[in-house]
């Protein structure tokens, strides 16, 4: 049984870090037992917060019947025409029921708009609950419109380690807490895929495990990362590094990192290395045109060419024995990324008042503000009352 | 914006007062007196004063401070999302008459040479529409990313490179003003590092300030937001004799302690390298071409380090062919 499920929180107050969000719902939660309703719920954050528990602990609290409509599943937009045109007939057990739209952001516009239609109009009889992942990409105004958004945050890597930390107690497995750090900062704050790595690893197929000299569960059910960095960075079987990847299940561009991580500690003739970073920057031309074009078969030129065109270079086996490192810059820039997004947002306010650009505000005003705080100056309590937002704000995310 | 921030408390309010923009100064006075503009097109490197000139003219049109506020509207192509939100905005602002009797809006477009040719066309559109109440002054780094039609519809001013002596005297005033003492070292090494954009030179000015009153060389290298020269010279070096992990290392220091861009470091290093007398003429020559291939794939990449690592390699199997 995948761990994401079984320890899956039934009740809201299971739901971890998200208290500001919890107490929303229950406001909420109020307002259908009053049938004061109007407004669907819209649960939005980044993927592995919580929001789907939340939807699911809601109908457990409000007793009612959770019928759930995942988005990204086949003709989702009729399902959920049939599913609400039909909520006139009684249920069949006489209950009251909660619609849950998952990840309705895979909705096509036309579908949303229509779908909005119909949910305004029932949103009085029949609560609703939408989860998305980005509030603003691809949510038509017409379901902002009809909602009231919760939003949940990522989770810091201390609660995830917590939280892994108390799994693998009541699985009665035995990992340090550097491995379970080290999965946790990895997670970026998505909590159900560190819990998916910490069964992964501890059921044999990251092999992380081996840096503490312990092996639990069976080895090959999976083949893992560091198999792949074996087939691409020793062996000479470079059409089998292809196949590893593919079956992999991991992003192609987290196991780039951790290719150009390890290559120079194998790679020691400059010419082969030359040619395998050659390999690899033409590997990140495809990733920029993947997702540039939105045509995602072109990662596989990415694919092949981070492992059949980095392992081809080769010129001799590397000798010898060395360790495999963890990716420096995503343990370096993991921590960071929702206050650098929180930064671009302060530069944005401020670029308005500089007459420049928000990317010069970062580049050339921030420095100013970050030496501004260290002498507790004057320009920090400016720009605070400027922009309206407070001291200790700024502080925390300029620095 | 007040005036804790120096770009803004020395910004010259009026066309005079522009440091070195002769030519340009006195077309755009020849528009305010005559009292039509037509719409304009600003070209020229950062920090040459574009936005200055915009403002002041809006402020010597307007006269009032309160009228600017009303009339006149800046918008940054690098910061909206695309054209449809910079043509809503355009919309909202235009449709109202121009206030307090003055003949027209102003609507300042600046980085106007990030739009997508597409999205030029659909501006150029946008122009003609509102060209009864509205004048648009365009700005960009490089004319030649404007399309044609915009650039005939437009009356082009070309803002050249402040030379050094020009914006060393503004450092100069402003330090002075401030009470902050500067060797002249340090204000060759503020000009390095900002790359006679006067603007960055004066926000480089002012972080130093803060750190400490009296500034020197090695004070401007040690805050400036660009790496010194000395760490680039040593990354190359590494790579170049053999250490490629050590030349790595130093690269991700640049770029993820010291903050600086793939686009800086890359044009530091040319900077370094093609100044350098540590290379043969030949390996130069190579050299130059490699950077000039990984500047190109930094653009078209989402991997800058990646990018460098492979230029690091390169240089490496230079050194190593020794």
């Amino acid at each position: 049984m995948l761990w994401t499920e079984k320890y899956r929180p039934k009740k809201l107050d299971e739901i971890i870090g998200q208290t500001s969000a919890v107490k929303e719902i229950r406001d909420w939660i109020e307002e259908v037992k009053e049938k004061k309703v109007k407004k669907a719920l819209l649960l939005y954050g980044p993927p592995g917060t919580g929001k789907t528990s939340a939807a699911h602990a809601i109908a457990s609290e409000l007793d009612f019947d959770a019928i759930e409509v995942n988005a990204s599943e086949v003709a989702a937009g009729e399902k959920l025409k049939s599913v609400i045109s039909n909520l006139g007939a009684p249920s069949l057990f006489g209950r009251d029921r909660l619609i849950i739209i998952d990840e309705a952001d895979a909705l096509s516009s036309s579908e949303a708009r229509e779908i909005a239609r119909l949910a305004e109009k029932l949103v009085s009889i029949c609560p609703i609950v939408i989860t998305v992942n980005d509030m603003y990409k691809n949510v038509p105004p017409e379901i902002r419109r009809i909602s009231k958004p919760v939003k949940f945050n990522r989770l810091r890597w201390t609660t995830i380690r917590s939280v892994l930390a108390s799994i693998a107690r009541s699985e009665g497995v035995n990992v340090t807490m550097e491995v379970l750090k080290e999965i946790a900062v990895n997670a970026s704050g998505d909590l159900r895929a560190a819990i998916n790595d910490l069964q992964a690893i501890c059921q044999g197929s990251m092999d992380l495990i081996s840096e503490i000299g312990e092996r639990i569960g069976q080895r090959d059910v999976e083949k893992g990362i560091f198999d792949l960095l074996k087939a691409v960075l020793i062996s000479g079987k470079c059409g089998y590094s292809k196949v590893v990847l593919r079956s992999l299940n991991q992003n192609p561009r987290f196991v780039f990192r951790w290719i150009e991580e390890n290559l120079p500690l194998f790679y020691k003739d400059p010419k082969a290395l030359r040619k395998a970073y050659d390999a690899l920057s033409r590997a990140d031309l495809f990733f920029k045109r993947a997702s540039e074009t939105g045509k995602m078969g072109l990662l596989t030129y990415s694919i092949d060419l981070m492992t059949f065109g980095v392992c081809s270079t080769k010129t001799e086996k590397p000798r010898g024995w060395v360790k495999f490192r963890f990716p420096d810059i995503i343990r370096r820039r993991s921590a960071t990324k929702e206050v650098r997004k929180e930064a671009k947002e302060i530069a944005m306010m401020l670029a308005k008042k500089l007459h420049i650009s928000s990317s010069q505000v970062i580049e050339e005003i921030f420095p100013i503000i970050r030496e501004d705080i260290k002498r507790e100056g004057k320009i920090l309590g400016y720009i605070s009352h400027e922009i309206g937002i407070s001291k200790d704000r700024i502080k925390e995310i300029i620095s | 914006m007040g005036y804790e921030l120096w770009v803004e408390k020395y910004r010259p309010k009026r066309l005079d007062d522009m440091v070195d923009q002769g030519e340009v100064v006195e077309a755009l006075k020849g528009f305010v007196k005559s009292g039509s503009i037509p719409h304009l097109l600003f070209a020229g490197p950062p920090g040459t004063g574009k936005t200055t000139a915009a403002l002041a003219l809006a402020n010597e049109i307007y006269g009032q401070e309160d009228l600017v506020q009303v009339n006149y509207l800046e918008l940054n192509a690098s910061d909206e999302r695309g054209i449809e939100t910079i043509r809503t905005k355009i919309k909202d602002f235009a449709k109202t008459a121009p206030a307090g009797g003055v003949p027209y809006k102003i609507i300042h477009l600046d980085e106007a040479d990030h739009l997508t040719p597409q999205a030029q066309h659909a501006l150029r559109r946008i122009m003609e529409m509102y060209s009864s109440t509205t004048r648009f002054i365009l700005a960009c780094n490089y004319s030649s990313r404007i399309i044609e039609p915009i650039q005939s519809r437009t009356a082009a001013f070309r803002f050249l490179p402040l030379p050094e002596s020009a914006i060393k005297e503004r450092l100069r005033y402003i330090a002075e003003n401030e009470g902050v003492s500067v060797t002249d070292e340090g204000l060759d090494a503020i000009v390095y590092v900002s790359e006679g954009d006067l603007r960055r030179a004066i926000n480089t000015l002012q972080t130093v300030a803060v750190v400490r009153k009296e500034i020197d060389k090695d004070l401007v290298f040690k805050m400036a937001g660009l790496a010194r020269p000395e760490k680039v010279e040593r990354m190359i070096k590494a790579a170049y004799n053999g250490n490629f992990l050590e030349a790595r290392e130093i690269l991700r220091e640049l770029m993820l302690e010291d903050g600086v861009s793939g686009e800086d470091l890359i044009k530091q290093i040319y900077r370094e390298i093609s100044t350098s007398d540590e290379f043969p003429d030949s390996e130069k020559a190579k050299l130059i071409s490699y950077i000039g291939e990984v500047d190109f794939r930094l653009a078209l990449g989402l991997h800058p380090d990646v990018q460098l690592g492979f230029l690091l390699a390169q240089i490496l199997e230079l050194g190593s062919a020794r």
